[in-house]
């Protein structure tokens, strides 16, 4: 009798551990009525928070209600305050929240995280057919760590484009000559922002230097990371163990620094007050080089004052390139990664990015927020056509161009992705701050000087010399090897 | 007689159904308290207070987060207010003044700006935003379109949960603001971004509070207040909430609005649906309660933000819903059934937002806390259903433990029987101890029980063995395959070896099978084995099985002494001892066996009557008689033993009969042979070297005379007496026309008529002398006929059977013996007469009845003597004896160990008396093997209740061997001689008789 049940007990057992051994992963069980909650932090703001809440709230009604999982999804300022964040919980600083189980990032700003093994690898909860549904590309770019391990899902990738105000450039073109050809390359971007600080400058002669800038460059890090490449000298590159190498070049970044200080100083750029976006908005330029995400919220409405607007019509170029260079566009890849926590948090998150990357949900949702869809399926033409009608009619047209360009971009330039590497994040906090906090300063200064009567040759002088140039080049030199920890 | 009725049932299920009863019975009473007691009832009550409870809390939470910490706007209204003053001052101008594209205007916003985005922070709100405007009907144009901008700024948080580091304001975006502020500020524009207000009249979001500062002057800001349900700023997608104050000037005049607001997406966070259910079940709805109300009970309302995949799938912010009152709780309402599907409850809890005092109708706003009818009440179904699954498994577990609790008290017994099934009944048995108390008793008594059966089953074997009993006993049951039991000395007696194993029931059958061919004799519950014949240890046993039931039960008995003592009686019984033919009995047997058959062919029984038998035995003694009836009988012997039956039917008559033969001539020829055989043959007498042997034959013709056997026998008679009467010493065939000529009845039955018409018989008496002092006990009537011509008594009872006259001899018999013997000679009391009956014939019951009437003193000293006799009827000679016994007549065996009486007929018989016949006592005292089988006979009788008469005593030797044999009573010459009156031995004889068994008793005495 004793041990006839004792039998079945171990029968039981063993049955049970031979299902269990079936499954390569073990799939923890989740109970639709002891749902899951997943904290889940991301760094989208304005529209695109709006569009992940959406998403967040249908997958909390469908699949989420089926599986058990609840997603909890909070904003946390942008990318570095985030990391900075899952950092500051995962040592337990006083005051920080608890570890989010989902985060948004970008692979080369999640080295740390990587690196310290708080993330979760994707092949843990993916199977390899699963991987496969996405572009090869874009998930390679998912290894935040630099060990050949993908952490980081993509979910959706952006490139730059120059989207300019159709209507500005239109009557500035009429009036002085100058064709969109002119923009394709950065020196022709900055003269024609110089001969338009002029035109509008000669609108009104009895004030001088009142000139306007003509492009903002959204983002000083990607002009001086492409920049370079387009010039020949990949600016970071993987030294040892992973760790970042600059490697600055004093020439490339005098060209650099040339092309973008002193259109800023002399008031051809916008100093970026502003977003680049609003400076559209309220006319102060009419264009900028700018994330593919934000050149679909392109303004439909320029304000020349309070009462006075006009429609705008977004017209969308590439990247302007160096002329002597390799044409390079930056792609960047805002990405999924699971935080460990338990195996059924863990779980349930990976399968609500699943769900999220869906091909027809991710090419929907990609679209709504200027991205790139990022598996294979949603990438292609048909897919894409699909996704853009279910978008706003009236933003359509904008959405299309954007992919258009964004796609043409990667298939005839040279792509330059940020690696997941070790003070890579440092590195580029300096160089998105460095050099415009000087122009901007420098610009201020000019200003202040211009008010005061002095010329504007007088006032820029300095600025533009060699030896201002080698002092600020010697302060970065020296940021560098701060952010790199200190080669 | 009652037990025999009720039905036998196992312990097993006695114990399993019992506590089967018991547990069903617990669970019957189980289920009843819970399922009626009220429990249930009170389940669902608690679930609806558990809704009612969470939805309370979620709903104070609520409430104090628009009360207390968004609606608080006391602080930044002050600041706010202060910092609007001394600008105006400053620059001189009055709040009419404020204008769209105005610097100083748009200069005063960027001023406040960050007051107002810390009022974001503050108050966690996700938006705050201050209007300059006086009047509600200003601005907009006859259409109701709003005319121009109303300057203001309206900064929102979407997440205000999350305030970024330092005084940066990444998150922040601007909603509504100059286009200045826009270039100036460094926030980011919204995508739905505009310069100022376009307010619509019906906004009542902004103009109700400026009406109430219109309205109540001096009124106290704080209750002027307005919590606006849902607004949605023009472009935008977002629905809020807000609420607003007015901005008041020093004289109380309002020039504007200060305002917060809550998208309905922030606060929907704040209502966390898991807390009411934890599958996402439950959902809370904000709502307010909306324009129309129909009746009483039926409320409509205005979602204003929702929590819950449940009731998101069905609403969306701005729909309007119907309630209507669930009587049977408190605070619980039903949803319209035409939007939800199925029973929804809601509790329903109202908010309390504005100063009671405050004259401004506002909105009720409530908190619902939703739920489907099978979720709330989950708990309670599922208590119910748990329960009845529970009490299921509970039957079930208990049905198994009760099977298992029965198995477990049976076992012990179950186990017990088992091994007492098993054991060895002749062997002391060891059980194994179960440790229960009560099983180990019935155990320790079986032990004792089965010590004491062994050591009587070991007793039987031993005391069969001590006794040198040739005897074996055996026990199997036919059914079951148990091992048999038999004594151990049944294989010896059988002379097989002893097998190596106990044998099963069906081995030993199969055993017993083997042993068939040994069976001499078989009856229904006898077996008569013949072992080892011809060796010299041949030996008969005998097997008697008894059934009891399936049990069968077998005794094996060595019976070889008195099969081999009967063998030879069977072989006195049917030979004559003197010829070594067929007695009168066997070959009364004989005929009718051949009877039997249809094949006797051609066939002749010869009579013959060795003539002068009588004139040799007194002329040359006894020896040379027997030696001239030998002759006789040897000359028989020598026709072919083939198909002949020889016999000696008494004293000097013998039968023969041949058949089997083809023809009546070759027949003839033979008997031709046989006669002059019979004339050769010579017998050497003292004297006489060549004493020749004569006799008449007569024969009869088989199948010429007769068919029937007897017939032909009587023919053969008639055919010898005719010649006997004629010329004797010839032969002669059956003559028919001489037969019916009735020529010998002619000649004799006038003479027996006369006899019997007369009475004319005599009777002498013969006494029967006790052997042990001599004394005279009894008489036995002799018959003499008084006739010249019949006076042979055998030749008148012959005539008087063929003239079917016996009865009439034998009436007369008793009647005239009794009455001579009882009447005339007055004999001694308690002296018995025995009468010589002739059984054949029933004497009828009126006869007998006269004769018991006429006797009835007597007859119990009356001994009815029966002889077998030739028509011999063994019920007629029972019957006959039945009704003598019961009139008190005893019985005794006539002529025993002659071919007439033998021990069937003293088995069939059981007589009083047994006459040994007189055969069988001339010369015992010289012939060993008369001696034996006098002996045995002897203890045969004696142990069958009868004593033994030895007849014909001629000798003093006899007598005294007769006496040493252990006869009892004795007749004959040497004792008295018949007479026709009573006599008594002589004294000489009675001395012999006294002293040789004192003689004897002394012997043995002395033996001992």
């Amino acid at each position: 009798m004793h041990k006839r049940i004792a039998a079945l007990i171990l029968a039981g057992v063993m049955s049970m551990m031979l299902l269990a051994g079936c499954d390569k992963y073990t799939t923890p069980q989740l109970d639709p009525n002891r749902p899951v909650l997943i904290q889940f932090w991301h760094h989208y703001n304005g529209q695109q928070k709006t569009v992940v809440d959406k998403l967040v709230e249908q997958f909390n009604r469908t699949e989420g209600l089926e599986q058990g999982i609840v997603v909890e999804a909070h904003h946390q300022g942008n990318v570095l305050e985030l990391h900075q964040k899952v950092l500051d919980a995962a040592h337990g600083k006083l005051g920080a929240e608890p570890l989010p189980h989902l985060i948004t990032t970008y692979a080369d700003t999640a080295y740390e995280l990587g690196d310290q093994g708080l993330l979760v690898q994707l092949r843990s909860y993916f199977t390899q057919q699963e991987l496969d549904a996405f572009n090869s590309s874009f998930l390679q770019e998912g290894d935040a760590d630099a060990d050949g391990i993908v952490e980081v899902l993509p979910v959706s990738k952006s490139s730059e484009v120059l989207a300019i105000n159709q209507g500005m450039w239109g009557k500035f073109a009429s009036e002085t000559g100058a064709s969109l050809q002119q923009l394709s390359t950065v020196e022709g971007l900055v003269d024609v922002a110089r001969q338009y600080y002029q035109w509008i400058d000669s609108k009104t002669p009895d004030v001088p230097n009142d000139g306007k800038a003509f492009y903002s460059w959204e983002s000083t890090a990607n002009y001086l990371l492409t920049g370079s490449m387009q010039l020949g000298q990949p600016l970071i590159e993987e030294g040892t163990a992973g760790r970042v190498w600059v490697n600055l070049n004093k020439e490339v970044m005098r060209k650099l620094w040339d092309n973008y200080h002193c259109p800023m100083i002399m008031g051809w750029m916008d100093d970026g007050t502003a977003t680049a976006l609003d400076s559209v908005r309220v006319a102060d330029t009419v264009g900028a080089v700018i994330s593919s995400s934000h050149a679909a919220y392109f303004p439909d409405q320029m304000y020349l004052d309070d009462f006075k607007s006009f429609s705008v019509t977004p017209t969308v170029l590439a990247v302007p390139q160096f002329e002597s260079g390799t044409p390079t566009v930056m792609q960047q890849g805002a990405g999924m990664a699971i935080v460990k926590s338990d195996d059924a948090q863990e779980y349930a998150a990976s399968l609500f990015l699943k769900w999220c990357t869906q091909p027809e949900r991710n090419a929907v949702y990609a679209l709504e927020s200027g991205y790139l869809p990022t598996t294979q399926e949603a990438l292609t033409p048909q897919a894409l056509n699909r996704a853009l009608k279910q978008q706003q009619e009236s933003r359509q047209p904008l959405i299309e161009a954007v992919i258009d360009m964004t796609l043409q971009q990667m298939n005839e330039c040279q792509v330059y992705v940020s690696k997941g590497l070790d003070g890579a994040r440092e590195v580029r906090e300096v160089l998105e701050s460095f050099l415009k906090d000087t122009a901007k300063a420098d610009r201020a200064v000019v200003e202040e000087q211009l008010s005061q009567g002095v010329s504007l040759q007088e006032a820029t002088q300095w600025f533009m010399s060699d030896e201002y140039f080698d002092q600020w080049y010697s302060q970065l030199e020296q940021k560098l090897a701060r952010a790199t920890g200190g080669n | 007689m009652r037990q025999s009725h009720k039905k036998r049932r196992s312990a097993i299920v006695t114990i399993a159904g019992f506590l089967m009863g018991v547990l069903i019975v617990q669970s019957v009473l189980f289920l009843g308290l819970i399922l009626f007691g009220g429990t249930i009832e009170q389940l669902r009550i608690n679930a609806v207070e558990s809704l009612s409870k969470s939805t309370e809390n979620r709903k104070n939470y609520l409430e104090s987060q628009m009360v207390e910490t968004w609606g608080n706007l006391g602080l930044a209204q002050v600041v706010i207010s202060e910092t609007i003053k001394t600008y105006l001052e400053e620059h001189s101008i009055t709040p009419g003044d404020l204008q769209m594209n105005d610097p100083l205007t748009e200069e005063l916003l960027e001023k406040l700006s960050p007051e107002l985005i810390n009022l974001i922070r503050t108050n966690k709100v996700t938006g705050s935003f201050i209007i300059f405007t006086r009047h509600a009907m200003e601005n907009q144009d006859a259409t109701g379109k709003p005319l121009a901008y109303q300057p203001g700024v309206h900064f929102r948080d979407m997440d205000p949960t999350h305030n970024p580091p330092g005084d940066e304001n990444d998150d922040i975006l601007l909603e509504r603001g100059p286009v200045e502020l826009l270039r100036n500020l460094g926030v980011t524009a919204d995508t739905s971004w505009r310069p100022g207000y376009s307010l619509l009249a019906l906004d009542s979001a902004y103009y109700n509070p400026l009406r109430a500062a219109q309205e109540h002057p001096g009124m106290n800001v704080r209750d002027m207040g307005y919590w606006t349900p849902l607004d949605l700023l023009p472009g935008d997608s977002s629905w809020v909430t807000t609420y607003t104050h007015p901005l008041l000037d020093e004289n109380g005049e309002a020039y504007g609005l200060l305002g917060v607001e809550i998208m309905t997406e922030y606060i929907h966070t704040l209502m966390p649906s898991q807390e009411l259910n934890e599958a996402q079940q439950g959902s809370y709805i904000l709502a307010v309660s909306a324009a129309e109300n129909e009746g009483n009970d039926v409320h409509g309302y205005q979602v204003v933000a929702l929590s819950g995949p449940k009731a998101s799938q069905v609403f969306s912010v701005g729909d309007i819903f119907r309630l209507t009152k669930e009587p049977d709780y408190s605070n619980i309402y039903r949803f319209d059934s035409r939007r939800v599907e199925g029973v929804h409850y809601a509790s329903l809890h109202e908010f309390t937002l504005y100063n009671p005092d405050f004259p401004m109708e506002g909105d009720t706003w409530v908190l619902l806390g939703v739920m489907d009818e099978t979720t709330l009440f989950d708990f309670a179904n599922g208590t119910v259903r748990n329960l009845l699954v529970l009490v299921a498994i509970g039957l079930v577990c208990g049905l198994g433990l009760s099977i298992w609790a029965g198995h477990r008290f049976a076992r012990p017994f179950v186990q017990l029987t088992k091994e007492v099934q098993q054991l060895d009944p002749t062997k002391a048995v060891q059980l194994t101890r179960t440790n229960v108390e009560e099983v180990d008793n019935l155990a320790w008594t079986v032990e004792r029980l089965s010590r004491d059966v062994a050591a009587s089953a070991g007793r039987l074997s031993q005391v069969i063995r001590i006794a040198d009993l040739s005897m074996a006993v055996f026990r199997f049951d036919v059914k079951v395959q148990e091992r048999v039991d038999y004594t151990d000395n049944l294989m010896r007696l059988f002379g097989q070896p002893e097998p190596l194993h106990p044998l099963t029931s069906a081995q030993f059958k199969a055993f017993l099978r083997t042993m068939d061919k040994y069976i001499d004799e078989k009856t229904e519950d006898t077996a008569l084995y013949h072992i080892n014949a011809g060796q010299p240890d041949e030996r008969w046993l005998r097997c008697k099985a008894s059934w009891d039931g399936d049990t069968i039960m077998g005794v094996l008995m060595d019976v070889t002494r008195t099969v081999k003592q009967r063998k030879r009686l069977e072989y006195e019984r049917d030979y004559d001892l003197l010829t070594n033919l067929l007695n009168r009995r066997a070959f009364q047997h004989q005929l009718e066996e051949l009877s039997r058959r249809e094949d006797l062919g051609v066939a002749v029984m010869v009579m013959i009557d060795l003539d002068d038998v009588k004139y040799v035995n007194d002329t040359y003694g006894h020896d040379s008689g027997d030696a001239y009836i030998c002759c006789m009988a040897d000359v028989m012997r020598t026709l072919p033993q083939k198909n002949r039956v020889a016999s000696r039917i008494s004293g000097d008559e013998f039968y023969l009969f041949l058949y089997g033969r083809s023809s009546r001539e070759e027949l003839l020829e033979e008997l031709n042979e046989f006669e002059r055989k019979v004339d050769a043959a010579t017998v050497a007498l003292p004297g006489k070297p060549h004493y020749r042997l004569r006799a008449s034959m007569g024969a009869a013709w088989y199948p010429d005379d007769s068919m029937d056997l007897f017939t032909l026998r009587r023919y053969a008679d008639f055919a010898m007496y005719e010649i006997k009467h004629g010329q004797k010493g010839t032969s002669h065939s059956f003559n028919r026309q001489s037969y019916e000529r009735n020529a010998y009845l002619r000649f004799s039955s006038g003479e027996l008529n006369r006899i019997l018409e007369e009475q004319a018989l005599d009777y002498m008496f013969q006494p029967i002398v006790r052997l042990s002092d001599g004394h005279v006990v009894a008489y036995e009537a002799l018959m003499r006929p008084r006739s010249e011509v019949l006076r042979s008594p055998l030749d008148f009872l012959r005539i008087a059977r063929a003239q079917s006259k016996l009865g009439e001899v034998d009436d007369l018999t008793w009647r005239l013996s009794a009455t001579i013997f009882f009447k005339q000679y007055n004999p001694p009391e308690d002296t018995m007469l025995f009468i010589n009956s002739i059984p054949t014939y029933l004497t009828s019951s009126d006869k007998y009845k006269q004769f018991g009437k006429d006797f009835r003193p007597y007859l119990n000293r009356i001994v009815m003597e029966l002889t077998e006799s030739d028509e011999m009827d063994n019920d007629v000679l029972r019957q006959r004896q039945q009704i003598s016994e019961r009139a008190g007549i005893r019985t005794a065996l006539d002529d025993f160990g002659t071919g007439y009486s033998n021990d069937s007929a003293l088995l069939n018989i059981r007589p009083s008396f047994v006459k040994v016949d007189m055969s069988l006592i001339q010369d015992i005292d010289s012939d060993e093997h008369k001696m034996t089988m006098v002996s045995n006979l002897i203890q045969l009788c004696h142990d069958m209740g009868a004593q033994v008469i030895a007849e014909g005593i001629e000798t003093a030797e006899e007598l005294k061997t007769l006496i040493r044999l252990g006869a009892d009573f004795g007749q004959g010459y040497l004792l008295a001689r018949p007479a026709f009156q009573l006599t008594w031995p002589e004294e000489g004889v009675c001395n012999l008789i006294e002293a040789t068994y004192q003689e004897v008793h002394s012997e043995e005495h002395e033996g001992e």
